[in-house]
């Protein structure tokens, strides 16, 4: 049974007012409700008789007016904003309608004189009185009643004039501190032709006023049209009055109000994070648009019965099914959504046209699976005690609850709920009313949702979106799984909302199959080293390798692979077996890498310029059978592998290898990684699966080919699909010392003089590129293709400019984890303006599949978040020695038959025209210059660090999207370990990105409820923070110190900076070093070679360099 | 949260037929091309079955 209280409740949430008069039941406005709301109340007259007798809420009266009349509650915050000048014409309300037919506007003009007269807040003034604002009603008698005669216009004149006019009611700014807060304007386009104007300020009027206007308006009309007086009943309260009463109210009844709310959101997230197709701007941009679609009349039905089956209403369960939209699309389990309701609970001011709204915020807890039927149960109460607290002002909610504004976001929510009563204006005494669109849809929140019912019942849902954040292809898809979901609620209430359908069957098959069908024919029987032996047959006296002014042509690379390939297998090498390379960038690099493969052996990369505890980690993980390293090589301090010294030059040359002992299903490399439990892991990786990519790369255009610049990481995946793309086509990859290739104006020289046509680099690296390359006029013209992968893209201004300047180059966005080494491309076009900010990583290459699965492993449709599973030739073997690291990571594909998916933790999603977009991540891997850092192998580490107790470590932005790692550290003594000390320790066990830039001293770590770190809560570092490369404070001296100091301070986002400070311990790195050579450049008009902040990177350091240099 | 990242959830251990090993929850039906060779158990328990068992990183068509 539905109880009475609920329905009351319901009605008053619906906008409806119910009260008695002389015994008998009332409602307004007329026609708002539908065919089962009157039944109810048909049905259960004398319960609801005896409900609103019982209700004990004070009853508003109006007393003596004092001198000053403050605001109502529902104004004050808004007065305050406006004050502040926060809202600009953002609660401007435009009402326009057309009229067809003989007007008679003497009557118009006197009934809207008569609503002027009856309302005292259309003619009330807000201004300031000792910094407080006050309602001033002004006399009536003015009905700011204004006629613009076009009918000696052209019909086109007279659309401009409107067009034109439709713009100033959008940007028009209301002056609160004068009675000129609701107007009335009538068009006259000729004689039986008129469009009028209703104009207010949100201040004075809210949603349901309209329907009290027009319903006055229709009345009053028709009364005076026919000569008799108004037949309108008396006002018993005005709005001042209500706002009177407001005041007067008990104290402590609204703390307990307040209460509720502070206990009902405590711990709330800050925001819905919804996936919106552009990143949102910082300040919220309300243009807006609407999409509106129907419900089947079957599923609508079903919705009703689900109600009365449930003790609910169709609202209650229109409510639950947003809720579970909302979390099905966000993948956030806590979800708010904001609800209007009208303060209008009273007879008294029922009549009354004015601001009585207040929202109110519904949050729901849809974790754990709760079925559809449990969910409506758990959000049944909490909508009742929300309209019990209602009148707790919403600002004072805010102030309470978020003192800080952010005003990129709404506050306590962000996606609104209307549920609409239809009050349509469309008859005045005979003549056609006609609604005419204003200018400028707004939308007041990220996105509303609304449900409407005609008188016939036919239920339709509306979704209000802003434009700066949703495309409306986003929207309609989302509409479209929203009706496929209610269709599901009523086919299966009691199924767990997280398996209830959103996408019909045609829409999965597209995104499972359509989507993926990448199937391309391959040779399975061809090992890596063979694609590069084909080539030496075709082209041996092609130049293959270039360094430092030698070079090697496929024939020489070939050759002296070949002896060493001999000496590998004399040693042990074959199949699957691990062979270190411990080379720096050289030509040697190139043949080692050439006969390991040749041997039949993997690749194990260990850099050179990683700390020798890493080397030996790595070396020891691997279970290498030996190590290459150079001839000269005096650093050998890796002794866990027995080690062979390589020189190609000093090395004699063979005609002919070895026999392949290897299977495409063998390994080629193994590259390590950061892994969550604490150590690196080695990614095995088939030559099967390296092949695939290289041939689908041949194919691309421009992209397949070309004079290829070295610049990954010796340790990258990226290093092998340089090599292989290239030496397997004939062309030729040219090398840079580890100097060079963080110098990018030395890096521009190489590219200009080697004519370089192809590179591979990081977002991070190419940001850096552009920059320098833009800012000196020197956009290398002999590029043609740039491909882009490691972490997300950003169309940044400096590389829109680039490409601008760059018409023949294309940019390529490219995705894969080492575990996949790619998996997805993206072609840019020609068109860099039109880029979206986050391009997209494109769709799954050659006989690779993707799937955006939700929790439960299944497909999510487009514009869902979820992870990434990626499948077909691309996997890697597993993690080297960790078989349950792989048993979790590689998975059955549901999807197959025997085969496996990785498991990415990569949030992405399918836009509509089934590109990937990748959104984050789903735990706390984060990505640093590229490099893919584990935060919790560094706190392994630092654990070991003596004077550590506990700790943590996090990753903030600074400045223009750079991610810094800052440590926090619980110590164990009384005398806490320096961040140099810490800063050296971990510089000694981990690559250089892996270190902390700052280190926090904390009393504790912050832990969620269940007592595990919260690396989310993690502050930002505060002034107390060490920065490592902070040395014993020395002010910066002479002026031009000073002025340095100002720009690494402001470049590096710190808040001091002393003049024995080092740049690069700071945090700042060679993509930094670019902004500082350029604010130089700015502040100075001085220009440095970036080598130069290198080679002296304290602020006296660079001073002194800068001051000798100085010409006398 | 990923069914495979909860530490308190409920898996198999399956193999196909190249003998690779994976973890699969057990309220899933299990995808077709995989045997259960282990059945329902905590998720630290099936990583141990999966450790001792699976000694062999090598696909079969690879050993």
């Amino acid at each position: 049974m539905l109880a009475i209280q609920n329905f009351l409740e319901e009605l008053r949430l619906a906008g409806v007012q119910l009260w008695l008069q002389d015994g008998r039941l009332r409602y307004r406005p007329a026609g708002a409700l539908d065919r089962e709301r009157l039944a109810v109340l048909r049905e259960r007259r004398v319960e609801v008789i005896a409900a609103i007798r019982a209700e004990s809420v004070p009853v508003p009266v109006a007393v003596a007016r004092p001198d000053t009349i403050p605001l109502s509650e529902h104004q004050q915050g808004m007065w305050f904003l406006d004050r502040m000048d926060l809202l600009g014409p953002a609660y401007n309300h435009t009402a326009l309608y057309r009229i067809t037919g003989e007007l008679d506007v003497p009557a118009l003009r006197s009934a809207i004189t008569e609503i002027m007269r009856r309302h005292e807040i259309l003619r009330t003034a807000f201004p300031a009185r000792d910094g407080v604002g006050v309602q001033v009603v002004e006399p009536a008698g003015d009905p700011r009643f204004t006629v613009h005669d076009l009918s000696d216009l052209s019909s086109a004149e007279q659309d401009q004039w409107l067009d034109e006019r439709k713009q100033l009611y959008r940007e028009h700014k209301f002056d609160i501190s004068v009675a000129r807060n609701f107007g009335t304007e009538l068009v006259r386009l000729g004689p039986a032709a008129h469009v009028l104007v209703f104009r207010a300020y949100h201040l004075v009027i809210d949603g349901s006023s309209f329907a009290i206007l027009f319903h006055e308006l229709r009345t009053l009309y028709a009364a005076y049209r026919s000569g008799a007086p108004s037949p309108l009943p008396a006002l018993t309260m005005q709005y001042a009055d209500y706002a009177l009463w407001q005041q007067g109210r008990d104290r402590a009844e609204g703390k307990r109000h307040l209460d509720y709310w502070k206990d009902r959101l405590a711990g709330a997230p800050h925001s819905l994070d919804l996936p919106t197709d552009r990143p949102r701007p910082a300040v919220a941009e309300l243009a807006g648009d609407v999409i509106q679609v129907p419900v089947p009349a079957e599923v609508t039905d079903g919705l009703r019965r689900l109600a009365r089956q449930q003790d609910a209403t169709l609202f209650m369960v229109l409510l639950a099914a947003f809720h579970t939209l909302l979390y099905r699309w966000s993948g956030q389990t806590d979800v708010s959504i904001g609800m209007i309701v009208d303060g209008r609970a009273h007879p008294e001011v029922a009549a009354n046209i004015g601001h009585f709204v207040n929202p109110v915020v519904l949050r729901a807890d849809l974790a754990g699976r709760p079925t559809f039927v449990e969910l409506l149960g758990q959000l049944r109460p909490r909508l009742f005690e929300a309209l019990e607290h209602r009148h707790v002002p919403f600002d004072r909610l805010v102030a309470e609850l978020r003192p800080q504004r952010d005003l990129a976001v709404h506050p306590l929510f962000q996606v609104l709920f209307t549920h609409l009563v239809i009050n349509e204006f469309d008859l005045l005494d005979g003549l056609a009313v006609t609604s005419i669109e204003a200018a400028g849809h707004k939308a007041m929140f990220d996105l509303t949702l609304s449900s409407a019912e005609t008188e016939a019942g036919e239920l339709s849902v509306g979704m209000d979106y802003q434009t700066a954040l949703f495309d409306r292809a986003t929207l309609e898809n989302l509409a479209g799984y929203l009706v496929t979901l209610l269709a599901g609620v009523v086919a299966a209430p009691d199924m767990p909302i997280d398996d209830l359908p959103l996408m019909s069957a045609a829409q999965r098959h597209e995104v499972v199959e359509v989507w993926n069908d990448t199937a391309h024919p391959f040779d399975h029987g061809t090992c890596l080293h063979q694609l590069i032996e084909r080539q030496v047959a075709a082209t041996p006296d092609a130049i293959a390798v270039v360094f430092d002014g030698r070079a090697l042509t496929y024939h020489e690379l070939d050759e002296r692979a070949n002896a060493l390939a001999w000496r590998l297998r004399e040693l042990g090498v074959g199949p699957d077996e691990r062979v270190g390379i411990g080379l720096h960038r050289s030509l040697d690099l190139l043949v080692a890498n050439l006969a390991v493969l040749k041997a039949g052996g993997a690749c194990v990369p260990i850099d050179p310029t990683y700390p020798i505890a890493r080397q030996q980690l790595i070396a020891e993980d691997a279970a290498l059978r030996l190590l290459i390293r150079p001839t000269a090589g005096e650093d050998a301090a890796t002794e866990s592998a027995p080690v062979l010294a390589f020189d190609a030059f000093g090395t004699p040359t063979s005609a002919a290898g070895p026999a392949n002992p290897a299977d495409p299903a063998n390994i080629a490399w193994v590259l390590y990684t950061s892994g969550s439990t604490g150590r690196p892991k080695g990614v095995a990786m088939s030559h099967r699966a390296l092949h695939n990519q290289a041939q689908w790369q041949r194919r691309q255009c421009p992209g397949g080919r070309g004079r290829t610049l070295q610049w990954a990481a010796l340790s990258f995946d990226i290093f092998y699909q340089e090599m292989m793309t290239t030496l397997s086509v004939g062309d030729t990859l040219v090398l840079v010392s580890e100097d060079v290739r963080h110098d990018f104006e030395r890096l521009l020289d190489v590219i200009e003089e080697q004519r370089i046509e192809r590179v591979f680099m990081p977002f991070v690296a190419l940001r850096g590129l552009a920059e320098l390359a833009v800012r000196l006029d020197r956009v290398p013209r002999s590029l043609h293709a740039v491909v882009t992968a490691g972490e997300q893209l950003q169309a940044t201004p400096a590389i829109r400019a680039f490409f601008e300047q760059l018409p023949n180059c294309t940019l390529y966005n490219q995705y894969g984890p080492i575990e996949v080494h790619l998996a997805t491309s993206h072609q840019l076009d020609h068109n860099p303006a039109g880029w979206p900010a986050l391009p997209p990583i494109g769709r799954p290459f050659d006989n690779i599949r993707t799937y955006v699965l939700d929790a439960e492993l299944r497909p999510v449709p487009p514009g869902v978040a979820g992870e990434l599973f990626v499948g077909g030739i691309a996997l890697a073997r597993g993690y080297l020695g960790r078989p349950e690291l792989t048993a979790e990571r590689f998975l059955p594909d549901p999807f197959g038959t025997g085969a496996r998916l990785y498991r990415t933790g990569d949030r992405v999603r399918w836009n509509v025209a089934g590109r990937l977009e990748f959104i984050g991540r789903f735990d706390d891997q984060v990505k640093i210059r590229g490099f893919r850092v584990e935060v919790a192998e560094i706190e392994a580490v630092l654990t070991g660090c003596p004077g550590v107790g506990e700790c943590a470590v996090g990753a903030h932005r600074y400045g223009a999207g750079d991610q810094r790692l800052i440590a926090y550290i619980v110590p164990d003594s009384d005398v806490p370990t320096t961040a140099t000390e810490l800063r050296a320790f971990l510089a000694a066990r981990l690559p250089d990105y892996m270190v902390p830039a700052a280190y926090q001293t904390v009393t504790e770590l912050p832990r969620t409820p269940s007592g595990k770190l919260s690396r989310r809560l993690l502050p930002r570092p505060d002034d107390e923070a060490e920065w490592a490369g902070a040395a014993e404070y020395e002010a910066p001296g002479t002026p031009l110190e000073k002025q340095l100091a100002a720009i690494w301070a402001e470049v590096l986002d710190v808040r001091r900076v002393g003049r024995r400070d080092n740049f690069f311990e700071l945090g700042g790195h060679s993509l930094l070093a670019v902004a500082v050579v350029t604010r130089l450049a700015e502040v100075t008009g001085r220009t440095i070679a970036l080598r130069t902040l290198f080679e002296a990177p304290t602020v006296a350091g660079l001073a002194g360099r800068l001051s000798n240099a100085e010409p006398r | 949260m990923n069914p495979f990242a909860d530490p308190e959830g409920r898996f198999l251990v399956l193999v196909n037929d190249q003998d690779q090993y994976s973890l699969w929850p057990s309220r899933r039906e299990v995808p077709a091309g995989w045997q259960t060779v282990r059945a329902e158990d905590s998720r630290q328990a099936c990583l141990d079955y999966v450790e001792n068992h699976w000694t062999d990183l090598r696909p079969l068509g690879a050993r």
